[in-house]
């Protein structure tokens, strides 16, 4: 589905003649000698094929071995002490043997398409993409035939595979206007006829090609999308699952993000019931109406590549009210639309913000029953506030409440001060209880520790100067007299 | 003389039990919930750590308040039985005395008398101390059968009560803990270690120094009321019984404070169900219908048909500038000409001529359909006319 192949035979018949000098035949003539065994003096290659998955089979993606930590001139492999010639082991290290690793000498038909020139190709470089190796079959050649219309092929499954291609949609894609041939992509056809097709559905069509293809130059956000619920919904078997070209498509591919609202609508294809839901929201509705960039679409909350969401990633829910604080947290966005910029820090200082907090530091990878932002303003149907259908208005609380409190009453909303900081006319009871106690702490443990200083300052000055017996002034005496006469009574 | 200084019994078992039960409770309560008062604070991070997560520090927040009432049951009925039974003094009665004392305290620190306050049993200090736990253990124990019980407390209060209820447990949890670090720790560990909670005695010189009064009266035998054994018999008799009433009701009320409602269901379902892979009708790629060319009837030639089927199939690389192979289907003449492999159309023998030969091998690019080819054979074997 997902790898490159590598002509094993070539390497290890390099690396026989490169241990054994005298050449293959007298290494098994050694190896049978020293075994034991019978031998009929001659051999003969077999060529075997090698599949690798691009990460090498290592897990976690990111520490695998990269094309060019072999593929390249600081590389670890010395191709000319595997026994390839200088000019081969040169290829072997140059930027398009990094880009796709060993490859068959491609066949030479006429090389007329022209590779992209050198600052297309920077500038591809700066957008994260590696630039593919060009082999040198003209397009023309491919669109002989794929460029007529109507060109199609029925699979097993009965679904019709479509082989025609519109040529002017593939040059005004982000690919063809770039100047990229066909085999740049489909580098499994190399001339004609073609290898047969296998695949029994059109689905098993896409798998079978579409991570080669888009992988060999964007490896980064393959490997990004490794991390994604679409490819953990694959692993588990769902062929549903979206793959590089059901988002971005394939002979058609335009830049993503134009007009802004796109990116929404290629969610919508699959699905289409959360997308309805989203196009009445606050969000939604400014967005698709309005082309109001400040509102999420649905990429700015799930990712883009690492696609996530609470079906297949458990902490998605606990870690999701900082996706709602990077904008809702944000006192320039809150002062744009009139909105309270305090929701974020007041919802960690109630009971809910406190445990999920505590959640999200403590145990990362659990989920808490307790409420997030979207469990009761919703996830994608988020009203605008003064919508009478919105989850949290004043008439609809209660209902939000007993979702996960059944028994709670009328009063009990009430109990949550609706994200504001208690003052004294929206929770006077808050409010003076807080203010009682910013007075009660001071002065009973200030009280406390000025008793106490003068009880350490007097064990001190004891020790310092032995018994303390200095004459205190008049006017504090006379001040005082009357108090130290009553304790000295008592005393007596 | 006696060697061995005489020493007091300040403290029986039973004092010795309730401190150990409260400080144990005390203890973690305060730490297990300023935990969750301070929660950004690294040391309360660490301390949920430890416990494992903040569920685990809650449950053990209320096991600790459980183990702090039933301590406060014990207290209640071991002051009483010292109360209605021993008839003993109310020592911890809290009066002018006591702040005349403070003031005095105050004085002698600061050099303005010469002479410590004569205090009894219980110095101010440690009444101010005693009634503040009392407080405290009221405040805590109303706001937080609040904060554990929140949906019964908005039946009888106004929704705003709970939010109170917890500005004040975690403001009083404040000044409790400061006041156990700032009067409990110094007076008694830091000015002086006092190790009759421990081991229940002081000595002589003690009992001078702290509570000269209850020194003056233990020695004048004041102390001591003479029991009259059958009168105390009979005394314990009826207190055992109305406090264990008392203490069975109170018992109770802690097994009625702590199951008095289920709050909040452990799993509740997202507040937004929607079916996630809800595909649009599928749409098929934007590929035009086949537009086979139409066959030629009647009379089959090159200018009647063949010319444009040929330009059509083979003219994207057989054309006058490409002419892939040599061969260029732009004309008659060089069609029948053919490239560099022979003949491009041999007049009456299809099977020499290379645009049928290449086309049955099956492996060039580029095909025609079956009619299509038959129709080319058909009018080579016709001898290929022009018109």
């Amino acid at each position: 589905m997902r790898e490159w192949c590598i002509h094993r035979s070539a390497l290890l018949l390099s690396a026989a003649l490169a241990l054994f000098p005298a050449g293959a035949g007298a290494a098994g003539n050694e190896g049978v000698e020293f075994s034991g065994q019978e031998y009929s003096g001659s051999w003969e290659g077999v060529t075997e094929l090698m599949y690798f998955d691009v990460e090498h089979q290592v897990a976690p993606a990111e520490q695998s071995l990269q094309c060019a930590d072999c593929h390249s001139e600081e590389g670890r492999l010395d191709f000319v002490a595997l026994g390839y010639d200088e000019d081969r082991a040169t290829k072997l290290v140059s930027p398009a043997a990094a880009a796709l690793p060993v490859q068959e000498e491609p066949e030479p038909v006429e090389p007329e398409a022209e590779g992209p020139s050198t600052e297309e190709a920077a500038a591809h470089e700066s957008a994260g993409a590696r630039e593919p190796a060009l082999e040198g079959v003209a397009d023309r050649a491919c669109l002989a035939c794929h460029g007529s219309p109507g060109m199609q092929t029925e699979l097993p499954s009965g679904e019709t595979l479509y082989l025609s291609i519109d040529e002017e949609t593939y040059a005004r894609s982000v690919h063809g206007s770039a100047g990229y041939a066909c085999v740049q992509c489909h580098t499994d056809i190399s001339g004609y006829p073609h290898d047969p097709i296998t695949a029994a559905t059109r689905r098993e069509f896409v798998f079978q090609r579409y991570y080669a293809s888009c992988a060999q130059c964007h490896v980064d956000m393959y490997r990004t999308t490794l991390d994604s619920v679409h490819q953990r919904a694959l692993a588990a078997g769902n062929v549903e699952a979206a793959v590089c070209t059901d988002c971005h498509g394939s002979h058609d591919i335009g830049p993503p993000d134009e007009p802004l609202s796109r990116g929404s609508t290629i969610c919508e294809r699959c699905h289409s019931a959360i997308y309805s839901e989203y196009r009445d929201s606050v969000h939604g509705a400014a967005l698709i109406d309005e082309g109001n960039p400040d509102v999420p679409s649905c990429i700015d909350c799930h990712g883009v590549h690492d696609i996530a969401g609470p079906a297949f990633s458990g902490t998605f829910h606990l870690f999701s009210p900082q996706i709602c604080a990077e904008c809702h947290n944000d006192p320039a966005l809150a002062d744009r639309y009139g909105l309270n910029a305090d929701v974020y820090d007041t919802y960690v200082a109630d009971f809910h913000g406190t445990t999920v907090l505590l959640f999200e530091s403590i145990t990362p990878d659990q989920d808490t029953n307790k409420p997030v932002c979207v469990d009761c303003h919703g996830a994608h149907d988020i009203r605008p506030s003064g919508d009478p259908t919105s989850s949290v208005m004043k008439e609809n609380l209660l209902g939000t409440c007993q979702r996960c409190h059944p028994d709670a009453t009328t009063n009990f909303p009430s109990a949550w001060l609706s994200h504001y900081r208690p003052d004294a006319e929206t929770a006077p009871a808050v409010y003076f209880v807080d203010l009682f106690y910013r007075i009660l702490i001071p002065a009973v443990i200030g009280g406390m520790l000025v008793f106490n200083a003068t009880g350490v300052a007097r064990s001190v000055g004891e020790r310092l100067a032995g018994k303390l017996d200095f004459k205190v002034p008049k006017l504090v005496r006379s001040l005082f007299g009357r108090l130290k006469r009553s304790g000295d009574e008592e005393h007596e | 003389m006696n060697e061995k200084p005489r020493r007091y019994l300040r403290f029986t078992r039973s004092y010795i039990i309730e401190h150990g039960l409260l400080t144990l409770s005390f203890a973690f309560l305060a730490v297990s919930g300023l935990a969750q008062r301070f929660p950004e604070v690294l040391l309360s991070r660490w301390f949920v750590g430890a416990l494992a997560g903040v569920e685990n520090v809650r449950l053990f927040h209320r096991v600790a308040a459980v183990l702090m009432m039933l301590q406060a049951i014990y207290h209640l009925g071991a002051a009483g039985y010292r109360v209605f039974v021993l008839r003993a003094r109310l020592s911890m009665m809290p009066g002018m005395q006591d702040v005349r004392a403070a003031f005095h305290w105050l004085l002698y620190n600061l050099g303005l008398s010469r002479s410590r306050p004569a205090e009894g049993r219980y110095t101010f200090v440690e009444k101010a101390e005693y009634w503040a736990v009392v407080w405290g253990t009221v405040v805590m124990g109303i706001t937080g059968f609040m904060l554990w019980n929140p949906i019964a407390t908005a039946r009888v209060l106004p929704g705003e009560a709970i939010p109170a209820a917890k500005a004040a447990h975690s403001a009083e949890a404040v000044l409790a803990a400061l006041a156990i670090i700032v009067w409990h720790f110094y007076h008694v560990h830091i000015k002086v270690f006092n190790t009759s909670m421990f081991d229940g005695n002081l000595t002589e010189q003690q009992m001078a120094h702290e509570h000269p009064l209850e020194l003056a009266a233990i020695q004048a035998g004041q102390a001591e009321r003479p029991a009259d054994s059958q009168a105390l018999g009979q005394r314990r008799r009826v207190y055992l019984r109305v406090y264990g009433v008392l203490a069975a009701l109170m018992l109770w009320g802690v097994v009625y404070f702590v199951t008095f409602e289920e709050t909040a269901l452990a799993t509740v379902s997202p507040i937004e169900q929607a079916e996630v892979y809800v595909p649009l009708t599928a749409t098929p790629l934007p590929t035009p219908l086949p537009t086979a060319t139409p066959l030629p009837d009647g009379a089959i030639s090159w200018e009647g048909g063949l010319g444009e089927l040929s330009r059509d199939r083979c003219g994207d690389c057989h054309n006058s500038a490409a002419a892939s192979g040599g061969l260029d289907v732009t004309s008659y003449e060089k069609t029948l000409a053919g490239g560099v492999t022979g003949v491009g159309v041999e007049p009456g023998d299809p099977d020499a001529s290379q645009v049928v030969v290449r086309q049955v091998t099956g492996d060039h690019p580029g095909q025609f359909s079956g009619d299509e080819l038959a129709l080319v054979r058909w009018w080579i074997e016709a001898g290929a006319p022009r018109e």
